[in-house]
């Protein structure tokens, strides 16, 4: 029997199998996280992220016999997978511009100020939200990657390091680099702290 | 669980107040094709197990008033389509049917 409380290695078992249903219960529970970080990390790109998440799926089942639950949880697998396709891609992109055009490089800076509207009567949370994914999107994909999976899928930082292949030095220091970006960013929008 | 940062965030409300729009950040729903698009590929992968022999019986024929079979064993790649599949031994002797399983079950 399996229903959303099975844990995620039991349904591997099942799906080392060839067991579809298992997996296709995994793929609806991890779908829109991986969904989500490919998207960001693609800057929006819906279509390509489709491309990008269907086969990081696919490369977790044609694995399924060679998978090890010990090794790593499987959302950390999973997010391995994702970002060696994002950066995969990316570089075949880079590659392409290269050869296309030999305009200005360099690093996207998120430049958004306040509206005309009074702040007073802005919906400040959404206006957060907007100015917060402009400036996300804006980040180094090294930066932006650690706020999407520390922030915002709640890794912790082991798990981290584990799929950027980095120390766990370096991941603490570029998420405190990439809050400080993000803050900066979003500081009118932010409510004044009480004294 | 959502992990906390409260070392950096303890003196910083402007950053815990980032932090927290983040965290809270709703996240569209994939579309509805992606599960279709890879379901359909994983089932249609899925039909065939890693590694198999097929036997497949080809014709029947009656010889000397008992029913006879002709069968032959496939070696079944992970995979691999059907029109791909490689007959790795063929059997062109008839057995008869009552002893078709003993024969090909070694």
């Amino acid at each position: 029997m399996m229903d959303n409380e099975t844990p995620d290695e039991a349904l591997m078992q099942r799906v080392t199998r060839g067991d579809t249903e298992a997996f296709d219960l995994l793929f609806q529970r991890h779908q829109r996280s991986v969904y989500y970080f490919i998207l960001r990390m693609t800057g929006g790109d819906a279509s390509l992220t489709e491309d990008i998440a269907q086969e990081c799926f696919l490369r977790l089942w044609r694995a399924r016999q060679t998978y090890r639950p010990t090794s790593a949880a499987l959302r950390t697998y999973l997010f391995t997978i994702a970002r060696r396709l994002v950066l995969d891609v990316t570089k075949q992109q880079q590659r392409r511009a290269a050869v296309m055009t030999c305009g200005e490089t360099g690093e996207a800076v998120a430049t958004e100020q306040p509206g005309r509207a009074d702040p007073q009567t802005m919906l400040m949370g959404r206006e957060l939200e907007r100015v917060l994914l402009a400036a996300l999107d804006a980040l180094p994909p090294t930066l932006r990657e650690v706020v999407l999976l520390r922030d915002m899928e709640g890794l912790r930082y082991e798990e981290i390091a584990a799929i950027t292949g980095c120390p766990l030095g370096t991941v603490k220091s570029r998420l405190s680099s990439a809050r400080q970006r993000l803050k900066t960013a979003a500081q009118h929008w932010l409510r004044e702290e009480k004294e | 669980m959502m992990p906390r940062d409260n070392e950096e965030t303890e003196n910083d409300d402007a950053l815990h107040q980032v932090i927290t729009a983040l965290r809270q950040m709703p996240r569209p729903a994939p579309p509805e094709s992606l599960r279709r698009r890879v379901m359909a590929q994983v089932w249609s992968e899925g039909e065939t197990p890693a590694r198999h022999i097929d036997v497949l019986i080809t014709r029947t024929e009656e010889i000397r008033g008992q029913e006879h079979v002709f069968w032959e064993r496939r070696d079944v790649q992970e995979h691999s389509p059907p029109a791909a599949r490689t007959a790795a031994e063929h059997r062109w002797t008839p057995v008869p049917r009552d002893a078709f399983h003993a024969t090909q079950i070694d």
